[in-house]
């Protein structure tokens, strides 16, 4: 299990476009790449921490990312809905950048308040899908599903719950099998038919 | 207890596991030298422990003791010899086929063996409750039915007896209704204390992991993350550098 504040951490590292209000004509090595140069009124790409850092020193202005409007959202959120499955996100992070971006550079992004609603909304969508199928995985007593699309910080929110419901299943399946097996041999067998896998894939 | 010449022995004390640079206090959690003692780790110390706990119950389990430990009631069909100190009551002669008496489920296996015994399912188990738990697993009060549900439900269903098939069948299909239920009360409500207390103890793990990782979640979402902290060991290495260039000095 993931804490909250370290998928924040990954999430940092995303790239996103200020404009700086001071000059600095040599590049800037990072571990993460090298950014530069800097051009007062000139946008730039950077990663995240950096542009909350300069923010926080009031040296720039943060660019809003592209998806980060009202309107972006909202058609999101129609997908969202019509399609049964995950759709692809612009980024992993969604949840995470919204609330960065908030706290730090709230005058910088426009409509804050709806933003903040509608990526919560779109949460709320997901994690209610995940939900579900989570509960008809373990209903059905299916061996196998691949759920594509899904973000950190949402896989995180059944990660503590879900090996561990699988694992207590599989225990008491276990024990079906083997006494099922004791009548026509004794041997001991090594791998269980019912040895469940699961995928979960980005 | 003090006093010139007197000779008093306090205690043993415990000299294992690392302490860093020689600093800090011995901890408990330095006599498993696998795991890390980092200072600033005794919070999460819990979440990891939890993280890798097995669901599965083993020999040391404490929960897979006192699933073994509860009673069935049972009788015996064979006179079985030398064992007149289970029951005062009986000890006059010895264990004979009408009397009914209550043994735990260790006891009952090891008879089974010598096929000088039969019981009847508990009632947790018997044919009207798994009408109840198939009917509508998710009312029952588990916790008070029986403690160990699950674990003692799969014990018993290993031994012979001509309800095991059903009582497996149960089992397995009452944690899976009972799971949704489960998730939601540990992920939505705020106080669930007696949601909590009407779960078995296989289920309460279960409910308090998710429980744990929502109210991280919401903290994030309400509060943030946070300042970054710096790593006790690096606070430690200056104060070694420091030291040691006195020392050059």
């Amino acid at each position: 299990m993931m804490h909250p504040a370290e998928i924040e951490f990954l999430a940092e590292n995303e790239i996103i476009q200020i404009v700086p209000t001071f000059n600095h004509a040599s590049h800037v090595h990072l571990i993460c790449g090298s950014y530069g140069p800097f051009r007062a009124g000139l946008p730039l790409n950077v990663p995240i921490w950096v542009a909350l850092n300069l923010r926080q020193k009031k040296t720039c202005r943060i660019l809003a990312p592209d998806w980060m409007t009202v309107d972006k959202l909202q058609e999101r959120l129609e997908e969202e809905k019509a399609s049964k499955f995950f759709t692809q996100l612009p980024t992993n992070y969604y949840l995470e950048i919204t609330q960065m971006l908030l706290t730090v550079a709230s005058e910088d992004i426009p409509q804050g308040n709806d933003i903040k609603t509608a990526v919560k909304d779109l949460w709320d969508l997901r994690i209610a899908k995940l939900r579900s199928s989570v509960d008809l995985f373990v209903k059905e007593g299916r061996v196998q599903a691949s759920l594509n699309h899904l973000t950190p910080m949402e896989i995180n929110s059944v990660r503590p719950v879900f090996p561990d419901t699988l694992d207590a299943l599989m225990t008491l399946h276990e024990h079906i099998n083997s006494s099922d097996d004791r009548e026509d041999s004794s041997q001991s067998s090594g791998a269980t038919p019912s040895s469940t896998s699961f995928s979960l894939s980005l | 207890m003090v006093g010139p010449g007197l000779v008093v022995q306090i205690n043993e004390s415990l000299f294992q596991g690392k302490r860093k640079y020689n600093r800090g206090r011995l901890r408990l959690g330095d006599r498993k030298p696998e795991e890390r003692s980092d200072e600033n780790e005794e919070n999460s110390d819990e979440d990891e422990i939890n993280m890798y706990r097995n669901i599965k119950p083993h020999y040391f389990s404490i929960d897979a003791i006192m699933a073994a430990q509860e009673k069935i009631q049972c009788s015996f069909i064979k006179k079985v010899e030398h064992v007149d100190f289970l029951d005062s009551i009986y000890s006059d002669k010895d264990e004979e086929s009408d009397p009914k008496i209550e043994l735990p489920l260790w006891m009952v296996k090891v008879f089974l063996v010598g096929k000088s015994i039969q019981f009847d399912m508990p009632k947790a188990y018997n044919e009207i409750y798994r009408g109840v738990l198939t009917a509508d697993a998710n009312v029952v009060d588990l916790f008070k039915l029986c403690k160990h549900f699950y674990l003692f439900g799969k014990f018993l269903s290993q031994l012979e007896h001509r309800e095991a098939y059903e009582v497996r069948r149960t089992l397995i299909q009452t944690f899976i209704d009972r799971f949704k239920q489960t998730m939601d009360w540990a992920q939505n409500i705020d106080d669930n204390q007696p949601c909590f207390n009407r779960l078995d103890c296989l289920e309460r793990l279960i409910f308090n992991d998710a429980r744990v990782a929502q109210q991280h979640l919401n903290i994030y979402l309400t509060e943030g993350s946070g300042q970054m902290e710096i790593a006790a060991m690096i606070l430690n290495y200056r104060k070694r550098k420091i030291h040691e260039s006195r020392v050059l000095e």
